[in-house]
């Protein structure tokens, strides 16, 4: 497995893994954010017990 | 262009196996954090 490092130059491969797992992790929360479960993490606390049910 | 044995990258094994201990622990790393916010947030909210 280590052999990939002969192939794939370590730098290129560590700016595009991490930029990629940064845009889905953005993608990710904004998904989140979009919910009605989930929306309540921002704004404030009252909202949260209205997902409660 | 001097190619030593194969690496396209110019990297020696040794090199190469050093980087990847590196990269394994660090990919690791990021997946505990990650399994710890999904207990957490699983603990708040759970989705199923």
């Amino acid at each position: 497995m280590w052999r990939i490092w002969l192939i794939f130059d370590p730098r290129r491969t560590l700016v595009a893994v991490c930029t990629f797992a940064f845009l889905m992790v953005m993608l990710n929360h904004f998904i989140q954010l979009s919910t009605p479960r989930y929306n309540s993490w921002l704004n404030a606390p009252v909202a949260a017990k209205a997902a409660q049910k | 262009m001097a190619d030593k044995g194969g690496s396209l990258t110019g990297l020696t094994g040794a090199e190469a196996q050093e980087f990847h201990g590196f990269f394994v622990q660090g990919t690791l790393g990021f997946f505990a954090v990650s399994l710890v916010a999904h207990i957490l947030i699983w603990m708040w909210r759970p989705w199923f």
